[in-house]
C-alpha cells in the first residue's frame, strides 16, 4: 500500500510538473477552435497542418469547409444564437458590414495594436485592414487579398503581325487597356471567326475578343458590374442621402457598356458564372477578361490552365474611362473571431489567426506553389515570387489605390436586385440599362428608406480603420 | 400479358434501349468528367477522349475526411429509415384500421407534414438542436428527415394494409392473438413488400438532402452530399472533385435499391392496386 | 366490422400514437415559430431592426407582390410540363420493361439511377450538358448540322431546361410505380378484350389505364408535393435567371428568408404556398375518393 501510494504521489508531481511546463509553452493547452470555413485554396492548405499550430500552442483546431453557396446563411444563423458554436468564422468582406452592425464580430482593433510588430501591421496593404473594417473598427484580419482587374494573352498582344494591323485598325498603339473605349476596341479586334487567321494560325473554332460573367448564379454578373462601374466613376451610394445612387451617368455607361461587350463574348454569355468565364481565360480562348484575382492565381497552375495561357498571361489593372488611374474596388477572404466565445477563446482564436496569415505561413503558401492573392506587401514586391506569380506586381500597384467594395449591412439585398435586373437587361427583357437600373435602386431603397437619415449615412461612411492610427 | 412475336420483342429492346442509353448519358458524364484532369474539364468542343486520371478521387480522401461523411450519411439514411417505416407502418395501420368519419383527416394532416416548404423550418430546428446539444450530430439529422419520412411511409403503408384481408385477423383473434401479435404475426408478414418500397424512397430522401445536412451540420456529422458540395467554394468550382463525389455516393444507393428491387416491385403491386 | 370496432381505441392508442406523437412532438415548434414570424417584422441578420408585430402585412406583402404571383405562375408551369412528361414517358417506359423479355429487370434497375442522385448534383451534372458552347448537347447536334440551343442562357429556354433535368430525375419514379402495378393486374380482363377483338391501344385505354388509375393518382399526389417544392436543380442551375424566368415559390422564399434575411415575408410566402398546395391536394383527395366510390 505504501509503496502504491508512494509511486502514485510520485507519478502525480512529475505530471504536474510536466503540465506547469507544457502550460508555459503551449498557453491554449486543451482549447478547442472550431471555424466555420470554406473549402478555399488557402483554407484547405491551411487544414492540413493546424497540427502545427496546436504544437506550438496546444490549441486544436478543427475547421468545417462547407460549400461557399449557404455558408453566409450559417454565419448569420449561427450568429444569431446566443451560445456559440464556432470560435473562428471565415468571411466574405461585402458581409462585414452585416455581420459587424449585428455586432456578432470581436474587434480586434486592440489584439493588432497589441501583436502590430509581431503580425507585421506595417506589412500589410492598408486597404486590405479599411476592407476588413466597420465604422473604423478592425472585424476580421485578410487571408487573401483581392482586387478586380484585367488578365489577357500576352503573346498575342506581343505578336507583330496584330500589333501592325491593331494600329492600322485604331490608329494607336495595340496595349493593355487603359480606358474602356481601347478595352472594347481589343475585344472587339481580338473576336474570330472559325477560319479566320490569329496571330499567322488558321483557327479551328471561333476566338472571343473577351468573357465577363453574365449570370445570375452566385452573384456573378454583380461581381464584374460593380467593378467596372467603379472604373466609370460611379459608386454605390448617394453621399447625400445615404441611398441607392446607381443610376447616374456613369453606371448606365457602366451597364450599356457591358452589354456592347456581349457580341464579342462566347454565346454561353448569360451562363458564364465566374468559375465559367475564368474557365474561357485559362484555356486561351479569350484575348481578355476581366475578374477577381483570387481565379488570376489559377493562371499560373499547370493544373487548371492550359496553354497557350500558361505562362503567357498579362496582367494589368482596370481601365477607367479617361485613362487616368482611378481607385478600384478591392476585397478581402478574411478570419473573424465570434464575438460571443470566451476571453480565453478570443485570445486563442487570435493566436490562430496570426498564425495563419502571418508572413511564414504566407510565403510558405507561396514557395509551395500554392496560388493565392496576397495582401502582404513584402510578398508581393519580392522579386524572386514576382517572376513566378507575375500577377503580384498588379495586385501591388492597383490596391495602393484602391476603394473598398461594398461593406453595408445591406450588401445581400444590393447584390441580389441589381444581379435580376442586370440579367433581366442583359437578356433584352429590360429595354435600357437607366430602366434595370432604377428598378434595382428602387427595391433597395423601399427597405432602406425607413431608416433615418443619420443612420443610412454612418452605414455608408467608411471611417478609418483605427488600427492604423497611430 | 401475352407473348410477344419476335418483331414486337425487337422493337421494344430498341425502343427501351434508345431510352436508357439518353438516361444514362448524364450518369456516364458524372463518371467520365470524375476522370477528367481539371484543365480538360471544359472545352470547345468538349472532350471526348482523354486521358483518365484518378486524382480527383485521391483528392477527395486526402483533402476532406470522405470515409468519415460516408459513414455519417449512412448512419443518418438508415437511421431515419429504420425509425420512419417503422413508426410510419404503425400509423399506416391504425388509419387502415380504424373507422372513423374523420380518419381521413387525420391522414391529411400527416401528409401536409411534407408539404411545407422546408427553408421555412430551418431556423427553428437549428435553434432546438441547438438548445438541447442535438447541433452537428446525425440524431438533428435522423429527426429532421424523419418528418418527411414517416408521413410518405404511413401514406404508401396504409394502401398496402388496406389489401390484407381482414378476414385473416379477425380468425387470428379467434385463435387468441391479441391486437399487437396480430399486427406484426399477420398483418406486417403481408404487406412487407410495402416496407421495402418505403425503405428505399425514405433511403432516397435520406441520402440526398442537402440544405437541413448543411445548416445542422459541422465537420463531425457533415454527410457526403454536403461534403461534395464544399468542393464549390469561393475561389473555383472543383468540378472533378464534384462529380468524383457523385460517383461515388452514387454506389450505396444502387446497392440498396439492387437489394430491394426483388421485394420492390411486388411491394407496390399488392399495395396499391385495388 | 366487430373486431375492429372492439379494438379500435387500442389501435389508436398503440399504433397511431407514435407516428402522431413524434410528428407532432417533432414539427409543432418549427411551425409555431414559422407562424410567430409570419406575423413580424424579422430580419435574422439585423438585430437593430426592431422585430415589431406588423399583423398581415406579410401576407399582404406577399400576395400583393409582382414576384411572388410572377413565381407561383412559374411554379405552376413547371410543374404542369414536368408532370405531364413525367407520366406519359414514366408509364410508357412501365408498359416496356414490365414485357417479360431476358434483362428488362437489369434495364429497370438502370432506369432508376437518375433518382437516386442528389438535386443539387443533378443540377451541376446538367450543366455540363446544357452549356451552350461548352456543353455536350450542342456538340453533338452541332455534329449534326442543328444550330445550338442557348439551354440556360435564354429566358426562353431556362424553363425548358430545368423541366428536362427534373423529368430525367423523376421519370423513374412514375415508371418504378407503374410497373409494379402493371404486373399485378390480373389477366382476366385482357383475355376478354382480346377475344374481343380489340387492338393494342383500345386494350391498353379501357382495360388497363383505368386499373392503374388508383396508383397514377397516388403517385401523382407524392409528385405534385414534391415538384411544388423544386429549388435545389435550379439554385445550381440558373439561381431563378436568366432575368427571374425560373423563379419558382421556393427560390422566392429563399430569397425573401436568407438573402434578404426577411424572415417575416419568407414565413408567411411558406404558409401561402402550404396553403396553395393543401388545397390542390385536397382537390386531388376528393377525386380519388369519387372514383374509388365509382368503383
Amino acid at each position: 500500500m505504501g509503496i502504491w501510494k508512494k509511486s502514485v504521489l510520485a507519478a502525480g508531481f512529475v505530471a504536474l510538473m510536466c503540465g506547469s511546463a507544457l502550460s508555459q509553452d503551449k498557453p491554449f493547452e486543451g482549447v478547442q477552435l472550431k471555424m466555420l470555413g470554406i473549402g478555399d485554396t488557402s483554407v484547405t492548405r491551411l487544414a492540413k497542418i493546424t497540427s502545427e499550430f496546436e504544437e506550438q500552442t496546444g490549441a486544436k483546431v478543427q475547421i468545417d469547409m462547407l460549400p461557399y453557396p449557404g455558408l453566409i446563411d450559417k454565419i448569420i444563423i449561427e450568429a444569431s444564437s446566443d451560445k456559440p458554436t464556432y470560435q473562428l468564422l471565415w468571411v466574405d468582406s461585402p458581409w462585414v458590414g452585416m455581420l459587424g452592425e449585428a455586432g456578432a464580430l470581436q474587434d480586434l482593433t486592440e489584439y493588432a495594436k497589441r501583436d502590430a510588430a509581431e503580425i507585421g501591421l506595417d506589412d500589410i496593404i492598408p486597404v486590405q485592414l479599411q476592407e476588413n473594417s466597420w465604422q473604423g473598427q478592425l472585424l476580421a484580419f485578410p487571408a487573401s487579398g483581392m482586387i478586380w482587374h484585367v488578365n489577357y494573352r500576352q503573346d498575342l498582344f506581343d505578336d507583330a503581325g496584330e500589333k501592325e494591323a491593331f494600329k492600322a485598325k485604331y490608329s494607336y498603339d495595340l496595349a493593355p487597356p487603359a480606358t474602356w473605349q481601347q478595352f472594347h476596341d481589343i475585344a472587339e479586334f481580338f473576336t474570330r471567326k472559325k477560319g479566320d487567321k490569329l496571330a499567322g494560325k488558321v483557327l479551328e473554332q471561333d476566338f472571343y475578343g473577351n468573357a465577363e460573367s453574365y449570370s445570375r448564379v452566385q452573384g456573378a454578373i454583380t461581381h464584374d458590374y460593380f467593378p467596372i462601374m467603379r472604373g466609370f466613376g460611379g459608386d454605390y451610394w448617394d453621399p447625400a442621402t445615404g441611398l441607392c445612387a446607381m443610376t447616374g451617368e456613369p453606371h448606365v455607361k457602366a451597364a450599356e457598356f457591358m452589354k456592347s461587350l456581349v457580341p464579342f463574348n462566347p454565346p454561353d454569355y448569360l451562363g458564364l458564372m465566374w468559375d465559367i468565364q475564368s474557365g474561357y481565360m485559362e484555356r486561351g480562348e479569350t484575348a481578355l477578361s476581366g475578374y477577381w484575382s483570387v481565379r488570376t492565381v489559377r493562371l499560373t497552375n499547370p493544373e487548371e490552365a492550359k496553354l497557350p495561357t500558361l505562362g503567357k498571361a498579362g496582367f494589368s489593372g482596370g481601365p477607367t474611362e479617361d485613362g487616368k488611374p482611378q481607385p478600384t474596388y478591392t476585397g478581402s477572404l478574411s478570419f473573424a473571431i465570434n464575438a460571443k466565445v470566451s476571453d480565453q477563446e478570443k485570445e486563442a482564436a487570435w493566436a490562430f489567426i496570426k498564425w495563419g496569415t502571418g508572413e511564414k505561413i504566407m510565403r510558405r503558401l507561396a514557395d509551395e506553389g500554392w496560388g493565392i492573392s496576397q495582401f502582404r506587401k513584402s510578398i508581393l514586391a519580392d522579386p524572386a515570387l514576382q517572376e513566378k506569380y507575375p500577377y503580384y506586381k498588379v495586385l501591388l500597384d492597383t490596391q495602393t489605390n484602391a476603394r473598398r467594395r461594398i461593406f453595408h449591412p445591406f450588401y445581400a439585398d444590393v447584390e441580389e436586385n441589381f444581379g435580376v435586373e442586370l440579367s433581366k437587361y442583359m437578356a433584352g427583357e429590360t429595354a435600357t440599362a437607366q430602366e434595370a437600373l432604377g428598378n434595382a435602386c428602387t427595391a433597395v431603397n423601399s427597405r432602406l428608406s425607413m431608416f433615418p437619415l443619420e443612420q443610412r449615412l454612418r452605414w455608408i461612411n467608411d471611417a478609418p480603420v483605427t488600427v492604423l492610427q497611430k | 400479358m401475352n407473348r410477344l412475336s419476335t418483331r414486337q420483342a425487337t422493337l421494344v429492346y430498341s425502343v427501351t434501349g434508345i431510352i436508357l442509353i439518353i438516361f444514362m448519358i448524364p450518369i456516364y458524364l458524372i463518371l467520365a468528367s470524375s476522370l477528367k484532369p481539371s484543365a480538360d474539364m471544359f472545352s470547345r468542343p468538349p472532350t471526348v477522349f482523354f486521358t483518365p486520371t484518378l486524382q480527383h478521387y485521391v483528392d477527395l480522401f486526402t483533402l476532406r475526411p470522405f470515409h468519415w461523411n460516408i459513414i455519417n450519411s449512412l448512419i443518418v439514411t438508415l437511421g431515419s429509415t429504420v425509425f420512419s417505416v417503422t413508426i410510419g407502418a404503425l400509423g399506416a395501420f391504425a388509419l387502415s384500421r380504424i373507422r372513423h368519419p374523420r380518419i381521413n383527416d387525420a391522414a391529411f394532416w400527416i401528409l401536409s407534414m411534407r408539404m411545407f416548404p422546408p427553408i421555412a423550418v430551418v431556423v427553428p430546428y437549428y435553434i432546438i438542436f441547438k438548445s438541447v446539444g442535438l447541433l452537428d450530430t446525425p440524431l438533428a439529422l435522423i429527426i429532421v428527415y424523419s418528418t418527411a419520412n414517416i408521413p410518405l411511409t404511413v401514406w404508401l403503408m396504409k394502401g398496402f394494409f388496406d389489401e390484407v384481408p381482414e378476414a385473416l385477423e379477425e380468425a387470428a383473434q379467434v385463435d387468441g392473438y391479441g391486437i399487437v401479435e396480430i399486427f406484426y404475426r399477420i398483418t406486417l408478414p403481408l404487406a412487407a413488400p410495402g416496407l421495402a418500397v418505403c425503405a428505399v424512397f425514405c433511403f432516397i430522401f435520406s441520402w440526398n438532402e442537402f440544405l437541413f445536412a448543411l445548416m445542422l451540420t459541422g465537420s463531425s456529422a457533415q454527410t457526403a452530399t454536403v461534403a461534395v458540395m464544399s468542393f464549390w467554394s469561393s475561389d473555383a468550382v472543383q468540378w472533378g472533385r464534384i462529380m468524383a463525389g457523385s460517383f461515388i455516393i452514387l454506389i450505396p444507393g444502387v446497392i440498396f435499391v439492387l437489394t430491394c428491387q426483388k421485394w420492390l416491385v411486388k411491394g407496390l403491386t399488392l399495395g396499391s392496386v385495388k | 366490422m366487430g373486431y375492429v370496432n372492439r379494438r379500435n381505441r387500442t389501435i389508436a392508442g398503440v399504433f397511431l400514437l407514435p407516428t402522431a406523437a413524434v410528428l407532432f412532438l417533432t414539427t409543432i415548434y418549427p411551425m409555431l415559430y414559422a407562424l410567430y414570424l409570419s406575423f413580424r417584422n424579422y430580419d435574422l441578420a439585423k438585430p437593430f431592426i426592431p422585430r415589431i408585430f406588423v399583423g398581415l402585412a406579410n401576407f399582404q406583402e406577399v400576395l400583393t407582390s409582382g414576384p411572388f404571383l410572377h413565381s407561383m405562375l412559374i411554379t405552376f408551369k413547371l410543374m404542369g410540363v414536368t408532370l405531364f412528361f413525367q407520366f406519359v414517358i414514366g408509364v410508357g417506359l412501365a408498359l416496356l420493361v414490365t414485357q417479360r423479355l431476358p434483362g428488362m429487370a437489369a434495364i429497370r434497375t438502370l432506369l432508376l439511377i437518375p433518382m437516386m442522385i442528389s438535386p443539387v448534383i443533378v443540377g451541376l451534372v446538367w450543366l455540363f450538358i446544357y452549356f451552350p458552347e461548352l456543353g455536350y448537347f450542342n456538340y453533338f447536334i452541332g455534329l449534326i448540322g442543328i444550330n445550338p440551343i442557348p439551354w440556360i442562357t435564354s429566358t426562353q429556354w431556362a424553363l425548358t431546361a430545368i423541366a428536362i433535368a427534373d423529368i430525367w430525375q423523376w421519370t423513374p419514379f412514375v415508371m418504378m410505380g407503374t410497373a409494379a402495378a402493371l404486373q399485378s393486374l390480373s389477366p382476366e380482363p385482357y383475355e376478354a378484350a382480346r377475344i374481343d377483338g380489340n387492338s393494342n391501344i383500345d386494350v391498353f385505354l379501357h382495360v388497363t389505364l383505368p386499373q392503374l388509375k388508383p396508383v397514377l393518382i397516388s403517385l401523382l399526389f407524392l409528385r405534385a408535393i414534391d415538384a411544388f417544392k423544386i429549388y435545389d436543380i435550379i439554385f445550381v442551375l440558373t439561381k431563378g435567371g436568366p432575368g427571374d424566368a425560373t423563379e419558382t415559390i421556393a427560390l422566392y422564399i429563399y430569397r425573401q428568408s436568407f438573402t434578404f434575411w426577411r424572415m417575416g415575408v419568407g414565413a408567411a410566402a411558406s404558409f401561402v404556398s402550404l396553403i396553395i398546395i393543401s388545397v390542390l391536394i385536397t382537390l386531388f383527395f376528393k377525386s380519388m375518393q369519387k372514383s374509388a366510390a365509382a368503383r
